[in-house]
């Protein structure tokens, strides 16, 4: 499952770099004449009611979606990851960022998602924000649980005992026992990420136009979705495949790092 | 005032309660020598061993170390004690970092305390590891591909290799095969020679501690209840709860049967009677005993006790019970 969704990702990388190189790429481009047109050679996936090419659209669409969903998970990780640790070893800090970090999961994702860019305004950056503190919580939560498990384990007892340092001790003994479900975590933000951008930017509150993200094309296309279908299928196709690629590794790698899944699934 | 820890009970209730594992337990030390602390489970013995390599603070009571209080509130005064002040755990399978390799892991005090330069840390720590009777190739392997026995090795290299004066060892050997503890009593006294050690050596095994140490403290629920020189100790012991722990211990004598249970009932944790915290399990229990809780005095040169009648019996063998 993983290799698959390995294979999937890489895939949907090469397609959004290699494309341009191939084809010619002009998301922007207006036509009246050529608008509306079922795929053909000249535009591989057909084009918009303005006439622009739906591939190239579709190409820099990806590019705007990983981009925001490398940026996000990032982010993620290393607040995730920094504050979770924290907060596990210090109580004190633990309350307030506990506090904090539950009341941010009360909220349903997208509805928190929308609020958040409606205070902020639509653009790339706050999307990032937004993703970024919609799952930035998980992320705590999974460290935070690894260190409490681990806090007064033995062998973390004993590498106190030798002088060892709380960030040695954290950062060498503790977090290497939480890199496994950490980065389940971060796989599945990271496809959640690229489906709330392709929901924001449904909605309007994504990148603005006339930057083409899929979720935009899928709004665009709504009109035409008995006329020309196929503005709906591509940009619809492909978030599916971004989301299905990124869940097989998320799943894979809960299999590969837990062992009672694993026996299970055989 | 000796060291005291409590620790605060989670309930439901309203009431807050707490349980004293260590209260008022004073042990000196002398250099090179081996101080053995024997009790039943839930004594304090592990909470005594936490407070003594600050793991945890006490509540009150000081350590001294080398004529000057302890303090490891900085940085580099947790550096200074912790290269003078090492521990092995009881455990050898949990004590070990499961994701270093031998070769870090014993490094890795070497490291903390920069005793060693990075092109000498891999010849140093196959000295430490040959100093504990494993073999340098070990270096390679994970804890798990390791026996018990090797990786208690482990961790008695890990301990010795900043070279401290003082280890203490929490039951370094009770969770290994009967095999190879003599092998591992063996190491550390020859370490202890070797070095100049002083170990504080908490055990439930009277008969090894007979073997190593140079004196017993006898603890019960917190508190020691009496502490003399090993010999006199396991010859004339004062105090009703040692010469129960010393008739308990098997004799590998077929002929001998086993006496008769000589305290009565089992423990209640945290909970010490008023007066004497023994007297409810104590077969010579008097008046006195629930009035005044016996303060722990001198009965003889190095030994103390904590028994309103350790005067009584000045060099008895037996119980009066055992023969009943």
């Amino acid at each position: 499952m993983l290799s698959v969704g390995l294979m999937m990702l890489t895939l949907l990388m090469l397609f959004t770099l290699l494309t341009p190189l191939l084809v010619p790429i002009d998301p922007l481009g207006i036509s009246a004449v050529d608008k509306l047109l079922p795929p053909s050679l000249d535009h591989l996936l057909g084009t918009d009611e303005l006439g622009r090419d739906q591939l190239s659209r579709l190409v820099v669409g990806s590019g705007i979606s990983l981009r925001i969903a490398v940026a996000a998970t990032a982010l993620t990780a290393i607040f995730g990851i920094g504050l979770g640790m924290v907060s596990g070893q210090y109580p004190a800090i633990d309350i307030v960022v506990s506090q904090i970090s539950d009341s941010l999961l009360i909220f349903p994702g997208v509805v928190l998602a929308i609020m958040i860019l409606a205070a902020l305004g639509p653009s790339e950056l706050n999307v990032i924000i937004a993703v970024f503190v919609l799952y930035v919580p998980r992320v705590i939560r999974t460290v935070r649980a690894a260190v409490i498990e681990y806090r007064d384990a033995d062998f973390v007892q004993a590498a106190r005992s030798l002088g060892a340092s709380d960030l040695r001790v954290l950062v060498l003994h503790i977090f290497p026992r939480a890199i496994g479900p950490t980065m389940v975590q971060l796989s599945l933000g990271f496809s959640s990420a690229i489906l709330v951008e392709a929901g924001l930017s449904f909605l309007g509150l994504g990148a603005p136009p006339p930057a083409p993200t899929w979720g935009g094309m899928i709004s665009g296309a709504r009109e035409y979705i008995r006329t020309a279908p196929w503005l709906m299928i591509a940009p619809g196709a492909i978030i599916t495949y971004a989301v299905l690629s990124l869940n097989l590794i998320g799943d894979g790698l809960r299999d590969m790092l837990d062992p009672r899944s694993r026996a299970a699934g055989q | 005032m000796g060291l005291r820890k409590r620790y605060r009970l989670r309930g439901v209730g309203t009431a807050v309660r707490h349980i004293t594992a260590v209260d008022d337990v004073s042990i000196q030390m002398s250099v090179g020598e081996t101080v053995a602390v024997v009790g039943e489970s839930g004594c304090g013995k592990s909470t005594l061993a936490k407070l003594i390599t600050q793991l945890e603070t006490p509540d009150a009571g000081e350590m001294v170390f080398d004529r000057r209080p302890v303090r490891v509130r900085t940085r580099r005064e947790r550096l200074a004690f912790s290269r003078n002040v090492q521990m092995v755990f009881q455990d050898p399978y949990g004590s070990l970092t499961p994701h270093f390799r031998v070769g870090t892991l014993v490094a890795e005090p070497l490291r903390i305390h920069r005793l060693e330069t990075r092109p000498r840390l891999v010849s140093r720590v196959a000295e430490v590891l040959e100093s504990v009777g494993l073999d340098a190739e070990i270096a390679k392997r994970f804890p798990h591909e390791l026996s018990g026995g090797q990786r208690q090795r482990v961790s008695i290299a890990r301990a010795s290799a900043t070279r401290p004066q003082l280890i203490v060892c929490d039951e370094p050997v009770s969770a290994l095969d009967v095999s190879v503890r003599s092998q591992i009593v063996n190491l550390l006294l020859d370490l202890q020679r070797d070095l100049g050690l002083s170990y504080l050596f908490i055990s439930h095994d009277l008969a090894l501690v007979d073997h190593i140490a140079d004196v017993v403290c006898v603890m019960y629920l917190g508190r020691i209840v009496e502490q003399a020189p090993a010999r006199e100790f396991f010859a004339a012991p004062r105090h009703p709860y040692s010469r129960a722990l010393i008739a308990s211990s098997p004799v590998p004598d077929p002929r001998r049967r086993s006496p008769a249970p000589a305290v009565l009932g089992a423990v209640e944790l945290g909970v010490a009677p008023a007066g004497c915290r023994f007297r409810k399990r104590c077969p010579l229990a008097v008046a006195i005993c629930a009035e005044n809780d016996p303060p722990l005095h001198a009965v003889a040169a190095g030994h103390l006790v904590a028994c309103h009648r350790g005067n009584e019996f000045g060099v008895p063998t037996a119980f009066p019970e055992q023969s009943v």
